[in-house]
């Protein structure tokens, strides 16, 4: 099949696009936007898409920018027939025609031939939206390039496998029966297991049903068991619980017996415990009389010997006490004598003396008192002098006007101003000196003398006699009148302040002011004197000297008339002469009275000791005569209640024997109860009563344990639990029969599903190999010549693409492993390997169309991949490639379509694409020279020319020369140096376009 | 054949119907089909009537029954109810010792409640022994040796050796030995709990021992029998395995009993095994089976076992056949030991075929199975005969 030529109009951007394909390989470039793709996906369109197709398929389709309905018209080689089919894309009315040998088919028909002749029918409705995996492995969509190409191969694997077999000719194919026998046990092995290999567990698994039914059943088994059990071990308790209840029963009864004996012996020495009791208190009765008599036996004997102490000792006490008394009389007179004489004699003259020495005292007091007085006395007089002093200096200030210190300053001041405004007024005044006349001169009316003279300071009329007046005006204008203002002015000031300090004149505030002040220092000067003389004081210490005078006096007064023959002193000599002998007489006699007070305290005491002594001596009298009295009543008493001697001693001697009787019964019945040992016993019966304690409690327990025994052993026999174990058992047996056996038919199917898998494998990679030697023919004009691509092709899919990369020592790269460009140009040449192949179904050519698809490439790369078309193209295959840059195809061979931006509304002629070169006629393949076809876009390219034409020109020569050549031979007959020669024969045997032989100087052939 | 009536009513003999293992409630687990199952429990309580019949017929004065009346300790109440119903139809009193399965001790039927009182409303004529003490009727002395729980492995028939155990009974009247489990030296019993030693009984002092456990009627001795059980309950494991009957027991003080069997059973346990090599076989097989059962239909029971190695269309002409040969019987267990393997034909007719695939995993498969020692056999063998018939157009 082969693209001829394709017209498009109102098919989305475009207006009407018309385009001729070259038969091998056609570039269409334009910038974005320009419709490349959008052309080629109305040529998809046109070929694939059903022209009644609606929907969004027609929506998608529809051109907002022109009005009618998308109309593609595709024309094409195939089954070596012309065909052009046009198709209008109106949803239901769309139409379909498709021109074939002078035939026309339409609608679904047309659709069927269509279909038919591309080997993939065109779709519509629902499947529209399945569009684009129409020849989706030849056909690039943009943005496809790098994806992995096996899932669009993997579509095409029938017919690729068919022809792969073909190709290998005599290869095994599996027939119809194998296909479905093993499509058969696939699909019984996935009713039983997922794609992993585990037991699916999809519903109508037998297998997973089977085994969860066994899990469920022996589930079920334990259940029923364990009812069982339970049961079955109720039963074991209870008899085990019985056997216990009894063995212990019989233990505890034999308990029981020993204790009985036990308890008896024991109630037997309790018994002789008691007698022996009765003896003891029969015996302490008998030793607590004895001992009792022979107490009181001691307490005679004791007051007897006490009485006898007492009479002894009182005989030289009553003696002492008579002595004693004797002594006491003799000190109490001797005390008494002291008394006497001391009261009636020195206690009178001490107080003689005593009086006479006071009264001298007070006598030289009264003396001193006086002398004092006369002295402040005479003081007093000289303060009163100056008081009267200081009264009369202070009413002569007071007499005096009272001028201040400011207001002497200010008359002083005023006079002085007042002498320089009269000096002032002087200079400007006038004199009027009357010389002399005979008439009297008057100056306003003032009479002035002869030889006088008046100063005038204002105008003033002067008068001689009756009839001259004279108008004197002095000179100086009104400063005359000021200075006389000025000086009335400072008069009246001073005569106000002069009135009111009440003088007349200065001299007389002046002197006042002088008086003042003198008579102010004399006063101070008094002053002075009288606080030196204090007189305040003095009279107050005149008041005491006068009262100690007139106390004294009274004193003397008083005490003189009981001192006999006193006789008053005179003087102080005198007086002080009688007070020393006063004095030392009072001393001497308290010196005498105090000898006689100690003496009598001396005496005082000893007679206080005797008498003490005395008392004490009389008290033990007393006391022992009471002692004696109280002995002799208790000893009567005793002799009475005891008897007498003879009667105590008979009776002590038969206690003793009563008490030895009774100590050998208790002898005897203290042995008898050793002989029962009864601590022993006790223990015993400890023992006894807790392993009675122990074996009742284990039988309660027992019985306990019975009876829950039985509470499990009780159920409603609604069913019975031994049969369901059994049935279950059964039931879970059976399960596992039968999951056994899905379990075995499972892994049988397993097996030969397996083996299916692995024979068919084995087939598969029969023709995998061709497939992998085509891919690696186009991989290595890229990947270089060592390279190689491997890839497992089975029934279902294309398992892996490796690239084995000679660059990199032969290192296995899987195809995601891939960097962005390798995958874009590995899938590049898988497409190109796959639709090689499927094209000997197509006349030997199919279109492999490129939108854009080596965006990740490098420029270093676009070389290699173009080689590489253009290796694709000399095997038959058309190819169309579209690009956004121009100039990374600037050295394809080919057909250059160039495609502008579309222009809204220009007339559609004029919108038809610029197409270079020729449109057909290219049958003859190397004769044509390619690069004609770029003309009028190539230049400025031309450096890059030179390869693809030289390769062409190696190529046809070659040919011409019979397929092969020497070395030498072809490059001189290409008239090549070395290195063009060299280059051009590398590239060519990286395409395998040609081999390299053996000869002299080697030689190549055509493959 | 028991002595005529005229003859036991002259000469004083007396008459006793001796039978045991009625094992009423038993599940039959192992049988997969339900209704099969209700059926033989059933049946179980269903042939009491013949015992009852036989009774009647030959004026036995009671019946003993040898232990396990029940199938086990824990019979469902609707079960217990059947069952007394059942014996209270019996004209006879019925005596009635515990055996291992329904013993006697804690937890036993015979304790319960409900029995009690179903078998006072329906069943006043059976008496359940559960003392080793004597017991005298009418016309005999009966000896019981229920089995005790707890007291296992110990002999229940102790207390007969015991110096004057016979001394008080009265001497005219027959002594009947009521036992249940194995007795020493005939290991015929299976896992029995308990053990009966007869050769320390004194048998001058007793006139028959009815034994059960043992459900195939069996004579120890002439004085010493197991009846077995009433009604079969188990595909036989030997040619002389009887069961399915009762004894008739015709006894004397100081005379050796006469014993006649009296068949009760009403249904037909088979186990056959049976070699399976060719077609031929196959058919022959079909054959057996119809002449087991013969004109029965639904009361026969057949535990099938097959052997022997056949072909892959051998094979599926068998499992053509079984499917088919099952439907005149109550129950079929198939114990197919069956290995298919595919002949020399059928193997060049896969391995040599048109269809390269088929033969190749044919051809494996063959090798692995004739690869020594193969744990997979059957497995293999399996997914060739799979193979095979997905090959012949058996795939859906």
């Amino acid at each position: 099949m082969r693209l001829i030529s394709a017209t498009v109009k109102n098919y989305r951007l475009h207006k009407e696009f018309m385009i001729d394909f070259d038969p091998e390989m056609t570039v269409i470039v334009g910038p974005n936007e320009t419709g490349k793709s959008t052309l080629i996906e109305a040529i998809h369109s046109g070929l694939f898409l059903k022209a009644r197709a609606g929907g969004q398929a027609l929506s998608r389709i529809r051109s907002k920018l022109y009005p009618g309905h998308p109309e593609v018209t595709v024309c094409f080689e195939a089954k070596g027939k012309r065909c052009e089919v046009t198709k209008i894309f109106r949803g239901q009315s769309g139409t379909a025609l498709v021109k074939m040998e002078g035939s026309s088919y339409s609608g679904d028909e047309a659709e069927y031939i269509l279909g038919e002749l591309l080997g993939e029918t065109p779709v519509g409705g629902k499947a529209a939206s399945r569009l684009n995996l129409r020849w989706n492995h030849l056909w690039v969509w943009q943005g496809q390039g790098g994806k992995y190409p096996g899932r669009a191969v993997e579509e095409r694997n029938e017919v690729l496998i068919r022809r792969l077999q073909q190709e290998q000719g005599a290869i095994i194919q599996q027939s119809e029966k194998d296909a479905a026998v093993a499509d058969y046990f696939r699909k019984e092995y996935s009713r039983f297991f997922t794609d992993k290999g585990q037991i699916s567990k999809k519903k109508g698994n037998e297998l997973y049903e089977k085994k969860q039914r066994l899990e469920k059943l022996e589930a079920l088994v334990e259940e029923a068991r364990a009812r069982v059990d339970r049961l079955e071990a109720a039963r074991g308790e209870y008899l085990r619980a019985l056997k216990e209840k009894e063995e212990k029963g019989k233990e505890l009864e034999k308990t029981q017996l020993e204790l009985q004996q036990v308890v008896k012996k024991l109630a037997e020495c309790e018994e002789l415990s008691k007698q022996a009791d009765e003896h003891k208190k029969q015996f302490e009765e008998l030793k607590a009389e004895k001992a009792a008599l022979e107490r009181v036996q001691e307490e005679i004997t004791a007051l007897k010997r006490e009485i006898k102490e007492m009479v002894q000792g009182l005989g030289p006490m009553e003696k002492g006490l008579q002595e004693l008394e004797a002594a006491i009389a003799s000190k109490q007179k001797s005390l008494d004598r002291l008394r006497s004489s001391h009261q009636n004699e020195v206690r009178k003259r001490l107080q003689a003396a005593e009086t006479e020495l006071e009264l001298l005292s007070l006598c030289r007091e009264a003396l001193r008192a006086d002398t004092e007085i006369t002295r402040l006395e005479k003081k007093i007089e000289r303060v009163e002098d100056l008081e009267g002093q200081l009264k009369n200096i202070e009413r002569r200030i007071t007499e005096l006007p009272k001028v201040t210190e400011a207001q002497r300053e200010r008359i002083l001041q005023l006079s002085s101003d007042i002498k320089s405004a009269e000096a002032r007024l002087d200079a400007l005044s006038a004199r009027i000196e009357v010389s002399e006349s005979e008439l009297a001169v008057q100056v306003d009316g003032r009479p002035v003398p002869v030889g006088g003279h008046v100063t005038v300071r204002r105008t003033c009329e002067v008068t001689v006699g009756e009839s001259t007046r004279i108008t004197v005006t002095p000179g100086g204008g009104t400063s005359l009148e000021d200075a006389a203002s000025k000086l009335d002015r400072l008069e009246e000031d001073l005569q106000g302040l002069l009135r009111q300090i009440g003088v007349d004149s200065v001299e007389q505030a002046l002197s006042a002011y002088e008086a003042a002040r003198e008579e102010r220092g004399r006063l101070e000067a008094v002053k002075t004197r009288l606080d030196e003389l204090n007189g305040k004081e003095l009279r107050h210490s005149l008041e005491s000297a006068r009262k100690i005078r007139d106390e004294a006096e009274s004193k003397i007064q008083r005490l003189s008339s009981k001192a006999e023959g006193w006789v008053r002193p005179s003087d102080l000599v005198e007086i002080s002469d009688r007070i020393s002998k006063a004095e030392a007489r009072v001393k001497e006699l308290k010196n005498e009275e105090e000898a006689i007070l100690k003496e009598a305290n001396n005496l005082h005491e000893e007679l206080e000791a005797d008498r003490q002594r005395r008392e004490e001596t009389q008290r033990e009298i007393r006391q022992i005569q009471e002692a004696l009295t109280e002995a002799r009543a208790k000893l009567s008493v005793k002799q009475e209640e005891a008897g007498d001697d003879k009667k105590r001693g008979d009776r002590l001697i038969e206690l003793g024997q009563q008490m030895e009787k009774e100590r050998l019964i208790i002898d005897a019945i203290e042995r008898k109860i050793a002989e029962h040992e009864p601590e022993r016993l006790k223990l015993s019966r400890e023992k006894y009563k807790k392993a009675e304690e122990r074996l009742s409690s284990e039988i309660r327990q027992a019985r306990e344990d019975m009876l829950r025994a039985e509470t499990l052993l009780e159920f409603d026999g609604s069913l019975d639990p031994q049969a369901e174990l059994d049935e279950r058992m059964a039931a879970a047996e059976q399960a596992r029969r039968e999951y056994e056996a899905v379990y075995r038919r499972a892994n049988a199917i397993r097996r030969v599903h397996e083996l299916f898998l692995e024979e068919r494998q084995r087939l598969a990679d029969r023709y995998s190999k061709p497939l992998s030697q085509k891919i690696s023919d186009y991989a290595r004009v890229i990947f270089g010549s060592l390279s190689r691509v491997d890839t497992r092709l089975s029934e279902n899919s294309l398992h892996s693409i490796t690239l084995f990369h000679h660059k990199f020592g032969d290192t296995e790269f899987d195809f995601e492993a891939l960097s962005g460009g390798a995958k874009e140009q590995l899938a590049a040449a898988v497409r190109l390997a796959v639709a090689e192949i499927l094209a000997q179904e197509h006349d030997g050519c199919l279109p492999v169309v490129f939108d854009d698809s080596f965006t990740n490439s490098d420029r270093d790369r676009l070389q290699s991949i173009q080689d590489m078309l253009f290796k694709a193209s000399k095997r038959g295959l058309q190819i169309i490639v579209l690009s956004s840059s121009p100039e990374d195809y600037g050295t394809m061979p080919g057909r250059v379509v160039r495609m502008e931006p579309p222009v809204v509304g220009m007339q559609a002629d004029m919108t038809k694409g610029l197409s270079f070169g020729h449109s057909d006629g290219h049958d003859d393949g190397l004769e044509i020279d390619a690069v004609s076809a770029f003309s009028g876009n190539r230049e400025g390219l031309a450096a890059y020319a030179n390869l693809p034409q030289d390769q062409e020109r190696f190529l046809a020569l070659l040919k011409n020369m019979g397929g092969s050549s020497g070395n030498k031979a072809l490059m001189e007959r290409l008239g090549w140096d070395q290195a063009r020669y060299e280059e051009t024969k590398s590239r060519l045997l990286s395409m395998g376009l040609i081999r390299t032989g053996h000869g002299p100087g080697g030689s190549v052939s055509v493959v | 054949m028991p002595i005529s009536v005229k003859r036991w009513y002259m000469e004083g003999i007396m008459r006793f119907i001796h039978t045991a293992d009625w094992q009423i409630g038993k599940p039959f687990g192992s049988i997969e089909d339900e209704e099969a199952r209700a059926l033989l429990r059933r049946q179980r309580i269903e042939s009491i009537k013949a015992i009852s019949d036989a009774a009647e017929a030959h004026a036995a004065s009671f019946v003993v029954v040898a232990g396990d009346l029940f199938d086990s300790n824990t019979p469902d109440t609707s079960t217990v109810s059947q069952l007394c119903a059942a014996v209270g139809k019996i004209p006879v009193p019925v005596f009635v010792i515990p055996g291992n399965h329904d013993d006697g001790g804690p937890g036993s039927i015979y304790g319960r409640q409900f029995f009690l009182e179903q078998q006072g409303k329906h069943a006043p004529n059976m008496k359940i022994l559960l003392e080793p003490e004597p017991v005298e009727t009418d016309h005999a002395v009966i000896l019981p040796a229920p089995c005790i729980f707890g007291a296992r492995q110990a002999n229940p028939l102790r207390w007969l050796y015991r110096q004057g155990a016979f001394d008080d009974l009265p001497i005219h009247k027959p002594r009947i030995v009521l036992a249940h489990g194995s007795v020493t030296g005939f290991d015929g019993t299976e896992g029995s709990d308990y053990l009966i030693d007869l050769e320390l009984l004194d048998f001058d002092q007793v006139d028959f021992v009815a034994l059960g456990d043992w459900h195939g009627t069996k004579k120890i001795t002439e004085k010493c029998w197991y009846s077995g059980t009433h009604e079969p309950d188990r595909f036989p494991r030997s040619d002389g395995y009887s069961a399915g009957n009762v004894l008739l027991v015709e006894t004397e003080r100081g005379a050796l009993p006469n014993v006649t069997r009296i068949e009760t059973g009403r249904l037909f346990w088979h186990r056959r095994e049976i070699h399976i090599g060719e077609k031929a076989d196959v058919d022959n097989l079909k054959e057996q089976i119809g002449r087991l059962t013969s004109n029965r239909v639904g009361r026969d029971l057949i535990r099938l076992q097959l052997k022997g190695t056949v072909s892959l269309s051998v094979g599926t002409y068998l499992e053509q056949v079984l499917e088919t040969v099952g439907s005149e019987l109550l129950y079929l267990r198939l114990r197919n030991e069956i290995q298919i393997v595919p002949d020399e034909v059928e193997l060049q007719k896969l391995m040599h075929g048109s269809d390269p695939l088929i033969a190749r995993v044919a051809t494996r498969l063959t090798e692995q199975l004739s690869a020594s020692g193969h744990d997979d056999e059957r497995e293999v063998s399996e997914a060739l005969r799979l193979l095979y018939h997905a090959c012949q157009g058996g795939m859906n």
